[in-house]
């Protein structure tokens, strides 16, 4: 075997003289590539890099280049290492230089015994054509890439000026992206823009349709001298439909091109067409990525994403303060270390095994957590699966949000509703008292209007009580101030008990109250007076939206360790879009009910507080015109027997 | 003969309701009649107009600027005068007087007060 290409004739010579021709330039592609992981481990430089390092070896071992196959092969192993593990060792770095030394002098040996006779044959233009291809796997920078094309084609085809023009923003004028001369021997920058509607190249660009002139007016590029005549050829460039430049080449003496030069010319510009395709593709991505880290760092919320695996795949600024570390540190730390720092803050250490239970799983997590050092804060905390569009799993989003605050201001407000529902309940006593006292005959018999007036007054005053008794609720509920003390209930008592007090006036609207028990005696976990308000506010609330002649349906059963109360109404239902808001605070769905249907919207919101404080679940189905059902899950006080 | 001054309440509150008509009969000697709603309102105006309306702005179904856009539109009661009852500060004065009403009393009233300032509205 020999590096040198066969003395007898061969009848794939031409293309081995491209190949030969076009090596400086695949090794320049690789020499740059090398450079860039020097600098800092990219995947993408890594593909590429492997990429055409297993070109060169492919092509090499196919035309006897042993020694330059060999070593393209090395340096494509070694770097297939580095693209599988995410990292380029320095002493492998190292032996990849020496390598890429050695594929050099193997190269420009066998450059050497190639003869470099320019050709113009299909199969030399083709090469040509490939070598392009194999360029745009080595970088993305576009200046580069036109200019080796430019410098390719030069081989084959003959030209004064060969350049890449393209449309500017305006789309009214176009530029000479890259331009070469050959009277000047090398590129020309040219800081100029010519309009669309003008000139031959804009023509291709209006029209999308390759030109050839054979026998064309000189122009201020090329000769433009009175009566002479020249050639022109000029390929459109598309991306994703729409013209966006040229590729032109132009030669001083007329009768210059052929129809095949065209062809090959659209050929080209093909090849330019993917390699806009891609750095267009990865100049969107690149500023996505650049974007998304901006958005994500200005944020004041402190964000990491853990893998799987528990590494720490990105984290913001804010995130290694509140950790406690410099940022670039974080990549390295095992996730056992981050919570260890971050639970020396936690004014309750257990925080984090809630953190690393939700790490471990599916289900996401959102909670508020204290910290007490090194400055006392709340925080809010969520901890969220992060799946990809395909399904696959990313990790978990772990986010921190300062809400001190929030919470300070949130105190403030429940303290203040607790303070004034505090003082009104006194004077509305006494006016409860004293209305209560004339009604019962205290200041003698009374007139029927009388008694009318003051019954009036009664019922009003009672309305008012509820009310702040209400907002009362609502604020210790808000305040996480409920402080229930769960003791073993059995469910039908406090039920039975509610369905009492709401006998009447459920009757008054003409709304009937069904009852279906557990077969089985149930007891949760729960306190008498709130179960029963519970119920009560669930009740009267399916009473107030029953239409006169309906039933209000009361069930419960057991449910595994649980039981399930459900109270069913023949309402006008809840739109599924309102389904989430309805447990909020005054979010009755119609300002106007608030009056038809009597309360401020609070009853269910007091409901939610009151069963999650009882640790059970609450919620509502619905469709529209069929009713709602409210459904309470709470743990049963003993697990039942099995 | 002079007959009595006919009022006619629309609220759907019926301690409201009633109280208001209290507070006219015993207040001014009106002769008072009530509606629950807007539309049983309307018929009873239609049935037989009185000399002023007093609706509740705030109710389910019709709200009292329909009632008094409907009263308006109406040959029969066009002429009766129609005042607002609301609990809101902030009332759209424009959009009372776009529909033709002779204005709105604040609740909570003061009984005294409310007989004199619906005559005062309607001149």
């Amino acid at each position: 075997m020999t590096d040198a290409p066969g003395k007898v004739p061969d009848p794939l010579a031409e293309v081995r003289i491209e190949f030969a021709a076009g090596l400086d330039g695949r090794v320049q592609g690789l020499h740059d590539a090398l450079q860039r992981l020097e600098s800092g481990f990219g995947a993408e430089d890594a593909e590429r890099l492997h990429r055409a390092a297993h070109a060169l070896a492919g092509t090499a071992g196919s035309f006897g280049a042993t020694r330059l196959a060999q070593a393209a092969r090395e340096l494509e192993q070694l770097v297939a290492g580095w693209r599988d593990r995410g990292e380029a060792p320095p002493d492998e770095w190292r032996r990849a230089t020496a390598t890429l030394t050695s594929l050099a002098a193997a190269a420009r040996a066998y450059e050497a015994t190639a003869p470099t006779r320019p050709v113009t044959s299909a199969a030399a233009r083709l090469a040509v054509a490939g070598e392009l291809a194999s360029l745009i796997n080595v970088t993305n920078d576009l200046h580069e890439i036109f200019q080796a094309a430019i410098l390719k084609v030069r081989r084959v085809l003959a030209f004064r000026r060969a350049s890449v023009v393209l449309v500017d923003d305006t789309r009214e004028h176009y530029y000479l992206h890259t331009l070469f001369d050959s009277l000047q021997d090398g590129f020309v920058a040219l800081e100029q823009r010519f309009p669309l509607a003008k000139g031959l190249t804009g023509e291709v660009i209006r029209t999308g349709r390759p030109v050839r002139e054979n026998a064309h007016p000189g122009t201020r590029g090329i000769h433009a001298e009175a009566g002479r005549r020249v050639s022109a050829m000029i390929v459109p460039l598309r991306l994703e439909g729409q013209v966006i430049g040229a590729l032109n080449f132009g030669h001083e003496e007329s009768e210059q091109y052929t129809a095949a030069d065209l062809e090959w010319a659209a050929v080209l510009a093909r090849q330019i067409e993917t390699s806009l395709h891609y750095s267009k593709l990865l100049t969107t991505i690149a500023r996505q990525k650049n974007q998304l880290e901006a958005l994500i760092g200005a944020s004041d919320a402190a964000i990491m994403l853990v893998g799987p695996d528990g590494v720490i795949l990105y984290a913001n600024a804010e995130m290694a303060r509140l950790i406690g570390v410099q940022r670039p540190a974080l990549r390295s730390i095992d996730l056992e270390v981050v919570h260890e720092l971050l639970g020396r803050g936690l004014t309750d250490r257990r925080a984090l095994e809630a953190q690393q239970r939700a790490l471990a799983g599916h289900e996401p997590l959102r909670d508020v957590v204290e910290f007490s050092g090194p400055r006392r804060a709340i925080y809010q905390r969520v901890v969220a699966p992060v799946g990809e569009a395909g399904g696959g799993r990313i990790g978990h989003i772990v986010l921190y949000r300062d809400v001190t605050l929030e919470a300070e201001a949130d105190r403030l407000k429940s303290e203040f509703v607790s303070v004034v529902s505090h003082e009104l309940r006194t004077p509305m006593t006494s006016v409860k008292a004293s209305l209560g006292l004339l009604l019962g005959g205290a200041a003698g018999a009374l007139e029927p209007t009388a008694r009318e007036l003051l019954e009036i007054a009664l019922r009003n005053a009672d309305r008012l009580i509820r009310l702040v008794n209400d907002l009362l609720d609502l604020s210790r509920i808000r305040a996480g101030r409920l402080d229930l003390t769960p003791e073993p209930v059995a469910l039908a008592d406090p039920v039975r008990a509610a369905l009492e007090t709401l006998r009447a006036t459920a009757a008054e609207q003409g709304v009937r109250l069904e009852t279906t028990p557990s077969p089985e005696p149930l007891d949760v976990m729960g306190v008498p007076d709130r179960l029963e308000q519970l119920v009560v506010n669930l009740v009267s609330n399916a009473v107030k939206f029953s239409p006169p002649g309906g039933a209000v349906a009361i069930r419960w059963w057991r449910d595994k360790a649980a039981a399930i109360l459900e109270v069913a109404d023949q309402g006008a239902g809840i739109p599924a879009e309102r389904l989430h808001e309805i447990f909020e605070p005054f979010r009755q769905l119609d300002s106007s009910m608030t009056r038809q249907h009597g309360g401020a919207g609070l009853g269910l919101a007091i409901c939610e507080g009151i069963v999650q404080a009882l640790n059970g679940h609450i919620w509502a189905e619905s469709e529209p015109g069929k009713g709602a059902r409210f459904y309470v899950r709470l743990p049963l006080a003993s697990s039942p027997p099995t | 003969m002079t007959a009595a001054f006919r009022a006619l309440v629309i609220d759907d509150d019926p301690d409201l309701l009633l109280l208001v008509r209290r507070t006219l009969e015993f207040t001014a000697g009106w002769q008072v009649q009530t509606a629950p709603s807007g539309a049983r309102g309307l018929e009873l105006a239609r049935a037989e107009p009185p000399d002023v309306v007093l609706v509740d702005l705030m109710m389910p179904d019709m709200d009292g600027y329909e009632v008094c856009r409907r009263l308006k539109a109406d040959a029969a009661t066009a002429a009766v005068p129609v005042v607002l009852l609301t609990a809101r500060r902030e009332v759209d004065e424009d959009r009372l007087a776009g529909i033709g009403a002779a204005g709105f009393v604040l609740k909570p009233f003061q009984p005294q007060e409310l007989a004199r300032r619906v005559r005062e509205l309607t001149g």
